[in-house]
Formats: structure tokens, sequence, C-alpha cells
């Protein structure tokens, strides 16, 4: 279970390779545009983009929607993949009447509970304890349904992880922790903060079984949140440890904070997940570049008119972000 | 109406959280020892009854242990979390205050956290400075953080009953060395969470929680025994946060002279927020300028913590002054 698996490029049963791309081109591009807010002084909050990630969303489709999604600050993939909008996101983001949150909590720990994504925190790792909570409530509840817990490989160094770890391996709670793997804490590469890269062997031994997932290919994404949903259902819980990359800052404020990585970024270019899903779809899906360049356009017009939308909505207090 | 038994403090918890886990199968238990082996008492029999699926011993891990507390509440759960003694909520203290407490703030209200910590205070367990401690103090800044310590067995009762109503979540100090005292539960309180009036009287009226509410009508009733009697209210908080300012007020006024005993150092609790509010009283509304007993700053020995607390001595020496 453990070793490296070869890429599987194969169309996992249930899976939608089209419903991928639109769901990492939305993702991609609004990070874009959202950042753009951001410099412009449109926005208020800080934008935690992921970049190079986009793929771990697709994680979202082979979920039920009665499951729950803890994400992380930088999990805005899986979050569009359960089901938010780009528009509820944009109200978020300036405050305005209608937002959920009503202007209080920061867009990127945004909770729409209502379709299953649940709080996050600032408290790195601080969100794996109420995970498993909830997950104890799908079990006791006997509900046929799972919690998935989206961690950054820093939080590894956080305490509340290994407690909650601890104690949804020794309860066999229908938990699955989803790990953004990108090696990266801010600006330390993952050897100045812990002795081994991969997580399993931190994680296994709590009584999960583990997989490494390379987060870079939709399709091995979507093939193993099938796989642990599964095993996490039935009474073993499910560790995906998801290597990827972050092609880029670390937030709008931070900036790049880590130095040298030009060849890394390089290496990681090549592996870019939307261009590979876009390749499989003119080899192997039947469709014309021109297609797929269209999911891109759809895609970004949408993020243009939601955001004219939103404006519209709350055109006060967006004009005043800069107060 | 029957009669209405004494009951003691802690058999006064036992039965408020027994009866919650009967009318709600939602409501379950966490904590360690708190199942075959009930090392506190409070929680004895109760895996017989509601089975561990309900009373779940867990590993040390306070932090986790309020952080499931308040995952649980996410889906209509409600864990009542026993903390073996005060002290340890440091080590739980941010999902405390990050993933409990600000909930319902952040969520704008989609989320809610009713969720109980209890959390003995460990007085005269010889446990010394880390084991002994209050801790009150370090919530009172927290919003939507809810604070109860009971001073008799009533109050325990209904206030860990009315903590199962609340939507936000309730650290419950409650005294050990107040266990084995007791008292008829009363009928339920009219206005579940206001202050209490332990012992009526005109003279003056001392305002405390828990234990130093219940030294307070020892050193009243010896006060309105002694060779020169005087007449002292004691009004118990009971609920410390949301702080019952309306009672405390009406309290103050009537009296003209207050004394606030806490068993923290004076630098936070309830004694100078209530020193404070008192502030807002025109002048003439106060015989004397309030005056607020506390401990020194310093941590507790395990050896003579007595030494540094309050006593019913010198919260009496105390009122003496306030009197004179």
């Amino acid at each position: 279970m453990n070793t490296r698996p070869q890429r599987r490029n194969d169309v996992p049963p249930g899976a939608e390779p089209v419903e991928f791309l639109r769901l990492m081109w939305r993702t991609r591009l609004f990070e874009e545009f959202s950042m753009r807010l951001k410099k412009e002084g449109a926005v208020l909050g800080n934008t935690y983009p992921c970049l190079g990630q986009e793929a771990l969303g697709v994680a979202a489709l082979a979920l039920a929607a009665g499951d729950a999604v803890f994400p992380s600050y930088r999990s805005r993939a899986i979050v569009f993949g359960k089901g938010a909008t780009v528009e509820q996101h944009f109200r978020e983001m300036i405050g305005a009447p209608e937002a959920e949150q009503g202007g209080r909590e920061v867009f990127h720990h945004a909770a729409f509970p209502g379709i299953g994504v649940m709080p996050s925190s600032s408290m790195i790792g601080g969100w794996a304890p109420t995970a498993a909570g909830y997950a104890l409530t799908q079990q006791m509840e006997r509900s046929g349904t799972v919690t998935v817990c989206v961690i950054g490989d820093g939080s590894l160094g956080a305490g509340d992880l290994h407690e909650a770890l601890n104690i949804a391996g020794t309860w066999k709670l229908p938990f699955v922790l989803m790990v953004e793997n990108n090696g990266y804490q801010v600006s330390a590469a993952w050897s100045q903060v812990r002795a081994q890269k991969a997580l399993a062997p931190y994680v296994a031994p709590y009584g999960f079984v583990t997989r490494p997932v390379d987060g870079n290919n939709a399709f091995d994404v979507f093939h193993s949140m099938a796989w642990a949903r599964a095993e996490a259902l039935a009474g073993r819980p499910a560790m995906l440890d998801c290597e990827t990359y972050r092609m880029g800052g670390y937030s709008s404020h931070f900036g790049e904070p880590r130095s040298g990585i030009e060849g890394e970024l390089a290496a990681w270019r090549a592996r870019d997940p939307i261009a590979f899903v876009e390749d499989w779809l003119e080899r192997h899906g039947g469709m014309a570049r021109r297609e797929i360049a269209a999911v891109r356009a759809a895609e970004a017009q949408a993020i243009a008119a939601a955001w004219e939308k939103a404006k519209r909505e709350a055109p006060r207090r967006a004009g005043d972000a800069r107060r | 109406m029957g009669a209405d038994p004494a009951v003691t403090y802690k058999d006064a918890i036992a039965r408020a959280l027994r009866e919650a886990m009967a009318a709600d199968p939602r409501v379950f238990v966490l904590g360690q020892d708190v199942g075959k082996f009930s090392i506190g008492g409070v929680t004895k029999g109760l895996i017989e009854e509601f089975g561990a699926a309900r009373v779940r011993d867990c590993p040390i891990s306070e932090s986790a242990m309020v952080g499931i507390g308040a995952g649980a509440a996410m889906n209509g759960y409600t864990a009542v979390i026993e903390i073996a003694y005060a002290d340890i909520l440091a080590v739980a203290f941010s999902s405390i205050v990050h993933s409990a407490a600000k909930l319902n703030y952040a969520t704008n209200g989609q989320l809610r956290c009713p969720l109980i910590v209890r959390a003995p205070i460990n007085r005269f367990s010889r446990h010394g400075p880390m084991g002994t401690e209050v801790t009150l103090s370090w919530f009172m800044n927290v919003p939507d953080l809810d604070i109860a310590m009971p001073a008799d067995a009533a109050e325990a009762y209904w206030l860990l009953r009315h903590a199962f109503a609340r939507p936000v979540p309730t650290i419950f100090l409650e005294d050990r060395s107040l266990n084995a005292s007791s008292g008829p539960l009363g009928a339920k309180p009219k206005a579940p969470g206001r202050a209490r009036t332990l012992r009526p009287g005109r003279d003056a009226v001392v305002i405390a929680a828990g234990r130093m509410a219940a030294l307070a009508r020892d050193a009243a009733d010896a006060m309105a025994a002694s060779k020169t009697p005087a007449d002292v209210r004691v009004l118990s908080l009971g609920r410390v946060k949301p702080l019952d300012r309306e009672a405390i007020l009406e309290a103050a006024r009537a009296a003209g002279r207050v004394l606030v005993v806490q068993e923290e150092p004076p630098l936070g609790g309830y004694g100078p927020a209530i020193q404070s509010l008192l502030d807002t009283l025109p002048a003439s509304a106060l015989k004397r300028q309030p005056a607020l007993l506390a401990r020194p700053e310093t941590f507790l020995p395990y050896n003579r913590e007595e030494d540094v607390l309050p006593s019913a001595e010198t919260i009496a020496a105390a009122l003496r002054e306030l009197l004179a």
C-alpha cells in the first residue's frame, strides 16, 4: 500500500474529467482574480492562493453530499468542489450583507455548513480535533458519511494534530486526513522542520491506512479519495499524502518567502495539474483544443460576472475596502 | 409537592448530568477515567446506564477533547468534558477560546457551540502550584463563554442544567472542597443563571462566587451571632459570566457597603470587573468605597495553601473594617 504508485491515468469510475478541468480552472482563475483584487485594494482580507495545487479539489467529487470537509486555509479547490460558489466567496471577501459569515471571519476560513464545508482555524492543526469530533458524531449516528480533514504538511508539528490522530485511529472514526504536502512551511523547507518528507511514517502508527498520492494528478486524487472514503467507512481511518507544490507566494501579505527555488519551480511547472488533464482530454477524451479552451473562457467569464454582481449587491462596502 | 431532601454538591452535579443524558441521546461525556473507574465519582454509573459510546475514556489529550466537543456541537451534539482538575485547562486553552467560544461568532450564528467543560478546582487536595488553581480569571475576557462557579448544591445542580440550554460553551468550575456540603435543590429558578442571595442582610453585602461565597456565608453567620452583631447579605454570583450586573448594582445600592471576595490575585477576575461596574454608580449611592479581598499575587503552595487564600476569618475582618 505504501509503495510509490505509478501515475494512475485511467479514468476512475464516476470520474468526469471535464468536471475536473472546470473545477481546476475555476480555482486557479479565482485565486489569480482575488490576488489582483487584493493588490488593487478592492478587498481587505489577505489571500492564500493554492496555485499549482488545484487538482486536490477533485477529491470533493469523490465524496457524498453528507460528507464533511474541514479545509485548510489553502484548500480553495476542495471548497469549490463541495459546491461553494465564487459568488459566495466574493460576498465574504467584501463583507456583503448576504455573506454567510456576515463579514466577521476571513474568507480563507469561510464555512458553508449547509454543504458540508466546515470551519478552519488560524491555530494550525486546531481543526483536526474538531474534524474528529464531527466524525465521531457520524460514527455515533451510523450515518454512512465521512469527515475529511485537510492540512498542509507544516501541520505535522502541531500537537493538536497528533492528539486528534491518536483518538481517530483508536476509535476507528470515519475520518480521512488529506495532506497538501507541498514541502514548505511558509519559507522553511520540510527538511528543516521534520525528519521525513512523507507523512505515512508519522501517521500510520496511530492506526491509519495511508496512501501516497500524486497530488498534481487529478485522476490519482479522485481514485485515492474514493479509496480513502471506503476505508474510513469500514473502520479504517485513512491518510492521503498528496505530494504537490505551491506555484506562487505564501499569501498576499508575505509574497514569496522561499529562496533558491527556481529549479523546483521549473520541475513542477512541467507537472502542471491543469495541463495534465487538458492533454488527457485531447488525447483520450475526444475533445478538440478549441473545446478545451472554452472551458477556461467560461470559468473566467463566470468569475468576472460574479464579481460585478457582488459589487452591485454591496457597492458601498466594496468601494470602502481601503478604510 | 414532596419533601426536598438535602443533596450533596457532588451528587447534585452527577444528577444534573445524568438527567441531561437521559433527556437527550446527543449528550455524551469525554474525559480520562470517566467510565468503569470514575476518578472524580461524578460520572459513576453512567457507562452502565448509557453505554461506552456516550461515556468515553480519552487519552491525555485535553486540547483535542475540547476540540472534539466543538466539532460534535457542529452536528448538534453536546459534549460534557471532564478535565481532571482546573489547572489542566491551560493545555486546552486554544481549543476553548478559538475552536469553541468563537464558533458561533465566526460563523455568524450558522454553528452553535453548547459544550460543557467541567473543571474541578482541587482546593485542599495538596497538589500544589499546578494542581489547585482557580483559573476563572484566565477566561474572563473571552466573549461568548459562560463561566459557572457554584457555591452550593442547588447552584451546582441548576447551573449545570442551564448550561445544556446555552448556545455557547460553559466552563464549569466546581470546587472539590465543597463536594460533601449539602442542601436542598429547591425549585427551578425563574431566571436561571442569575446571582442569588445566599443570606439576607442590611448592613453590608459580600459579593463572591464558589467557595468564597460559601465562606462569606459562614463569616456572615458568625458575625450575626457575635457579641457585636452585624447583618450581612451574601450575594453568590453562581454564574460569573455573563456577569449579573443588575443584581450586583441592586445589592450594592441596597446595602451601601460592598466587599468583593475572590480566590485569585487582584489583577483580573470578577473582583476588578465588579469594582469597575460599581464605579458607574453616583458617588452618593454607596456609603463606603467598595473593598476587594483577594489572594496576593502568588501561586499556591502544596503546604498551607490556606495561608494565602481568603478565609471566613479574613472575610469577617474585612467586613468589620468596612462597617467601622
